[in-house]
């Protein structure tokens, strides 16, 4: 049971929570991108094994998206940062 | 110790055994030493340790609330206890577990696992720095071994379990350890107390609990040696034999030969000694032991054999061991010795099951001859033996059991439970398997019930040696939880029958009930199937309330859709975006469907939504996909368009929903309000009013899934039961009909109107669903982008159609595959071109119909079709998806 | 909108269970309720806080209350205000000029009380959060799951915690918690 730190309201049990993938995956313009551009966006994400800055929404509490650095091996949770905020450093080890 | 008398029966026998005693302390009290026979060797086997490590002995207990695959060494004795030996395998039981099981959840600053002497001291340290304390210890009673050596725990260190910040948790075993320190433990609160099953107090109660900081002091198991027939009933742990015969007063041995590596068989042979069985001998494998407890044996004037281990046993009839083979690690030189308890001190594992639950990798520890725990981050951290804190006088051999021949290594087990041998083991090293990991699923070592507790250890330590490398080079110890067995009930808890998940009804449900509907479970809510009256199946009730909906008036409860109210100045231009249509432009006070589809271009989710101010809507969404469209608004709104002025709220309970439908819903209508012009010119197709309808404000909207002129009258939930009451009396003389979702399923189909979820499953365009009318061209929406996918516009994509079946009277089974005429009675595999997704017998048709997705359907109408099933071929023909009134003429009544 | 007691029936019809000396459970029902959006520092926060009588508080599990309101924030720009004052009278200035929204959500969800000595243990049965007392002091609030159901948890004052339950979860919690009062009563 992950323990996730939502930025609002600090750590919470992983069931309040909805998953939302890597973060950072910018919506195309989409009169602007190719059909490829445009799939890439709608199908592909990353998957590292180690740090991934992913997306989480707070769905059972405050209901906000926010983005956190979590490690894909050992389930360690680095910083967390709000939608539209400078991302904190890749956490190290 | 008291002089009471417990009562238990054994195998259909009576005993009598103590207070204090387990089923298996009692038992051997009463010489049981054969106790039962392996699973699939049918060997002899007898009790072999003393706690949770114990392999051999499982019971079924019959008594209490029932349980199988117990180790009879970690059951407390209570009187009438009825308990009955297994042959490895247990039975469930035939009747329901019915004792009360529950749940309760805690956060503390520090969780200590194991209240022997290193966990109290690591608890006091914690709590007399003022920090909250769980401890948590799975025996009867605190102190370890201090209490198998009915030695006193230091009364310091029981005073701190008595603070206010620490809780104890005695017969409580951690079975997990998870991510950012939450623990999951089960506490047995009854069954050591009588063999009662309470209602008023739960069984098991599991605690879960998230620490900021564990401790973990869970000790160390004794292992055994490998050597021929070391399995025999008389063969066991010493430390356990020991303990027996010390704390327990068992009297079954007279002799015993102890087998060691360490300096703990020495202490084990002088326990014995002092309570009258003759030790006839120590052997030692190590050329020059010494110590404490050596200097002990050697005053007890016991014979001690160095450089020497077991190497065999013999047996009387029945299976007991009778004398046991001593040689060197070589087998040179052997000597059998007579004994009836052949005890092995084979050297300490720790305990790292929960350890390596959540990552951390034991190490080699060489002087300890153990893979050990040596850990402290701000999450975790270990002591006392856990962590190699063992004897301080004590130089353990690493040594797990002599050479074997092939018919020696074929009777020389590892693993008790598995039956497996040190001849699988070779079997293993031969096949090419290297990691223990491969070894464990090639021979089953570990993988039973004791989940190897006894084995572990020694398994690294003989393919070491079979490839000539260390244990630690073998790979790493991993262990899964539960790290003992444990009750589904128990994880469970409350959350059974009725509480296993919540069960949502409407302000109306009552009313339902009292009717006579059954249910149908819409995710978790309940809604009204059907209504039958006396007499009718589904099928007849279904034909009645369609028919009544299509002559008179039915009323439905839609209370369960999805309602999101959107505010905002940009509340229109966010719609835009979201659905497929234009909604900025619906005027204040109408209302219109609308479609939303994925990024993908998919229809997720369709609804009415409703202007009811310049800048505020009343989105609906279908029942099941409320809670994620308002996360897909959210999503939107907050990370990608964080401009805009909107903001959305849930209000799904806030309304409840009464439906009237039919041609006489108008004049039903207007009784239920009397001051509201209910005619066709002012309160027109789409359009919603606001009035007092049974003396409460309502809204009502004129929308219809049915085809049929209908009202959506919205209150506060409060009302909603009111409002329903008030249509059922003032309809009485228009046969108004309640009707369910079976039938609304019927009426929306016959119109061909989709239902997400029946008809979509994600990878259907609106084009795919002939609804390319609800898509704008003149704006951006969603997943707009995607219709120019190759594979969004290729042709030949599944696509709605109707069908109607030859045999009028056949209602085709839902999912049902379709293929081209031609093709109903080829070889199989048959090609399919579609499938059915809804299909019902319709009242208005008078016979049956369906809806469906078959490639290039639109162009196909009017060609003939079968569907080829089990039992029959259906014939049918492609039709256009809507069945009656294409015109939509009755929708104004 | 006022309650016309003739016609409104609540989820739990005022059900009581339990004794106020060890734990007691009871529906209060027909509470008023709102959700109000705002953002903090905006026209439309600051008059709404006039309304009140107090600052919002803009700290997610805070709340704050006056004579007649009680307002729980549960997000940046979100709180939930239970009280008997006419907000949307107060608030109709606000409401047409500014960016706010105001939604009656009284029958969205109904009021649990669960009061005595063994509250918080009854709570902590369902209750995955920190119910430590240094963790949730008075006044402290929280959403999240209980027994399945959303709820709003409010730490109104000693031995006294407020549950909100989304109404059609309303039986199964009751059901939920007057079980879970088993071993206190």
């Amino acid at each position: 049971m992950l323990h996730i730190p939502c930025p609002y309201c600090g750590p919470r049990d992983e069931t309040e929570f909805h998953y939302g993938a890597e973060a950072h995956v910018a919506y195309p313009e989409p009169n602007e991108v190719s059909d490829a551009d445009w799939a890439k966006y709608i199908f592909i994400r990353s998957n590292p094994k180690g740090w991934l800055a992913e997306r989480w929404v707070h769905s059972a509490g405050c209901r906000r998206w926010f983005n956190v650095w979590r490690n894909t091996v050992t389930h360690e949770f680095g910083p967390s940062y709000k939608p539209f905020t400078a991302q904190p450093e890749k956490p190290t080890s | 110790m008291t002089n009471e008398i417990l009562n238990f029966t054994f195998d259909g026998s009576p005993y009598i055994g103590r207070p204090g005693d387990t089923l298996a302390s009692a038992l051997l009290r009463s010489n049981v030493v054969h106790f039962t026979d392996s699973s699939y060797k049918e060997r002899p086997r007898g009790i072999f340790g003393l706690w949770v490590e114990e392999p051999n002995a499982l019971v079924t207990v019959e008594t209490g609330a029932g349980e199988t695959m117990v180790p009879a060494t970690t059951i407390e004795l209570v009187d009438g206890l009825v308990a009955r030996s297994l042959q490895g395998v247990g039975d469930l039981p035939d009747t329901r577990d019915n004792a009360r099981y529950d749940k309760t959840n805690r956060h503390v600053d520090v969780l200590v696992v194991g209240a022997g002497l290193s966990g109290l001291m690591a608890a006091a340290e914690h709590a007399r720095a003022g920090r909250s304390v769980i401890i948590v210890d799975d025996k009867p009673e605190v102190g370890g071994h201090l209490a198998d050596l009915q030695r006193e725990v230091p009364a310091d260190l029981l005073d701190v379990l008595a603070l206010p910040n620490v809780t104890h948790l005695q017969r409580t075993t951690v079975i997990g350890l998870y991510d950012q320190g939450y623990a999951v433990a089960v506490e047995r609160r009854t069954d050591h107390v009588s063999t009662e099953v309470r209602s008023d107090m739960s069984r098991m109660r599991t605690w879960h609990i998230r620490a900021d900081h564990t401790v973990l002091a869970t000790g160390a198991l004794q292992r055994p040696l490998v050597f021929a027939n070391n399995d025999r009933p008389g063969v066991m742990l010493s430390h356990a034999a020991a303990t027996y015969v010390d704390k327990f007063g068992v009297e079954a041995f007279k002799t015993a030969v102890v087998v060691t590596v360490d300096n703990q068989g020495y202490r084990d042979a002088v326990r014995l000694a002092h309570n009258g069985v003759q030790v006839i001998a120590v052997v030692d494998i190590r050329s020059k032991p010494s110590g404490r407890a050596v200097e002990a044996v050697k005053e007890l004037k016991i014979p001690i054999f160095t450089n020497k281990t077991a190497v065999d046993t013999g047996a009387i009839a029945g299976g007991r061991v009778a004398n046991v083979t001593i040689a060197s690690a070589e087998g040179n030189n052997p000597e059998i010795i007579n004994t009836d308890l052949v005890a092995m001190s084979g050297g300490w594992t720790p305990t790292v099951h929960l350890a390596t639950y959540i990552g951390i990798k034991p190490t080699w520890d060489r002087a300890c001859a153990a893979f050990v725990v040596r850990h402290k981050t701000a999450l975790h951290s270990t002591t006392g033996m856990l962590s190699g804190d063992f004897a301080e006088d004590d130089e353990p051999m690493v040594f797990f059991g002599p050479i074997l021949d092939q018919q020696q290594a074929e009777v020389a087990f590892v693993d008790h439970q598995r039956d497996a041998t040190a001849r699988d083991l070779r079997r293993a090293i031969n096949a090419g398997m290297r990691s223990i990991e491969h070894v464990k699923r090639y021979t089953a070592i570990g993988t039973a019930h004791d989940q190897g507790k006894t084995s572990g250890t020694i398994t690294m330590g003989l393919i070491g040696q079979a490839l000539g490398l260390a244990p630690d080079e073998i790979g790493s110890l991993t262990f899964r939880p539960p790290y003992i067995q444990v009750p589904f009930a128990a994880l469970a808890g409350r959350d059974r029958g009725l509480l296993s998940d919540p069960v949502r009804t409407t302000p109306i449900h009552s009313w339902h009930v009292n009717a006579g509907a059954p249910m149908e479970d819409v995710g978790q809510w309940k809604r009204p199937w059907y209504f039958p009256q006396a007499g009718e199946d589904m099928h007849a009730a279904v034909l009645r309330e369609c028919a009544a909906a299509r002559n008179d008036v039915a009323v439905m409860d839609a209370s369960t859709l999805g309602k999101i109210d959107i505010q905002g100045p940009d509340a229109g231009i966010f719609l835009d975006r979201i659905y497929t249509n234009m909604f900025s432009t619906l005027k204040v006070g109408m209302s219109r469907y609308g479609l939303m589809c994925g990024v993908d271009g998919m229809v997720f989710d369709d609804g009415v939504t409703t202007r009811v101010g310049e800048n505020h809507f009343i989105m609906t969404t279908t029942t099941g996909g409320a809670a994620k469209v308002l996360d897909w608004l959210e999503e939107w709104l907050q990370t990608e368009w964080p401009d805009l002025k909107v903001y959305c709220t849930s209000v799904t309970e806030q309304i409840s929903t009464v439906a009237i439908i039919g041609p006489k819903s108008r004049e039903l209508m207007g009784r239920l309000s009397p001051g509201l012009d209910v005619s066709n010119e002012a309160f027109a197709f789409m359009e919603n009013k606001h009035a007092e309808v049974s003396g409460v404000a309502a809204r009502i909207a004129r929308i219809s899934f049915s085809g049929e002129l209908a009202y959506e009258i919205n209150v506060p939930a409060w009302y909603g039961l009111h409002i329903w009451e008030s249509v059922m009396r003032e309809g009485a003389d228009l046969n108004i009909t309640p009707y369910g979702t079976e039938s609304m399923h019927v009426l929306r189909a016959e119109k061909g109107f989709v239902i997400v979820g029946q008809e979509t499953d994600g990878t259907q365009t609106p084009d795919d669903l002939g609804m390319d009318w609800i898509v704008s061209k003149k704006k951006d929406f969603v997943g707009k982008r995607s219709f120019s996918r190759a594979d969004t516009s290729r042709a030949g994509r599944h696509q709605l159609v109707g069908i109607l079946p030859d045999q009028g009277d056949y209602v085709v089974p839902e999912g049902a595959y379709i293929a081209n005429a031609s093709d109903a009675n080829v070889a199989m595999p048959i090609k399919h071109i579609g499938y059915i997704t809804s299909s019902y017998p319709s009242a208005e048709l008078g016979r049956s119909f369906a809806l469906a997705l078959v490639a290039n359907g639109r162009e196909r109408i009017g060609e003939r079709i079968a569907i080829p099933m089990a039992d029959r071929v259906v014939t049918g023909v492609i039709t256009d998806s809507v069945f009656i009134d294409k015109e939509n003429s009755r929708r104004d009544g | 909108m006022m309650v016309n007691s003739e016609y409104a029936r609540s989820p739990l019809s005022g059900a009581q269970h339990g004794r106020d000396d060890c734990v007691s459970i009871k529906e209060v029902a027909f509470s008023r309720s709102f959700d109000l959006r705002a953002e903090p520092g905006s026209d439309g926060y600051n008059e709404a806080n006039l309304a009140l009588g107090f600052v919002l508080p803009a700290i997610v599990g805070k709340s704050a209350s006056s004579e007649n309101f009680t307002a729980l924030c549960l997000g940046p720009d979100w709180w939930y205000i239970t009280g008997t004052g006419d907000l949307f009278g107060e608030l109709s200035h606000a409401l047409a000029t500014t960016h706010i929204s105001l939604v009656d959500v009284s029958a969205q969800r109904t009021k649990l009380e669960i009061t005595g000595p063994h509250a918080s243990d009854v709570l902590a049965h369902y209750w995955e959060q920190d119910l430590r007392v240094s963790h949730f002091p008075v006044g402290a609030c929280s959403q999240g799951i209980l027994a399945k159901a959303p709820v709003i948890v409010w730490h109104c004052c000693e031995n006294c915690y407020v549950v909100f339950v989304r109404s059609s979860f309303a039986e199964h919690l009751w059901t939920a918690l007057t079980d879970a009062t088993v071993e206190y009563l």
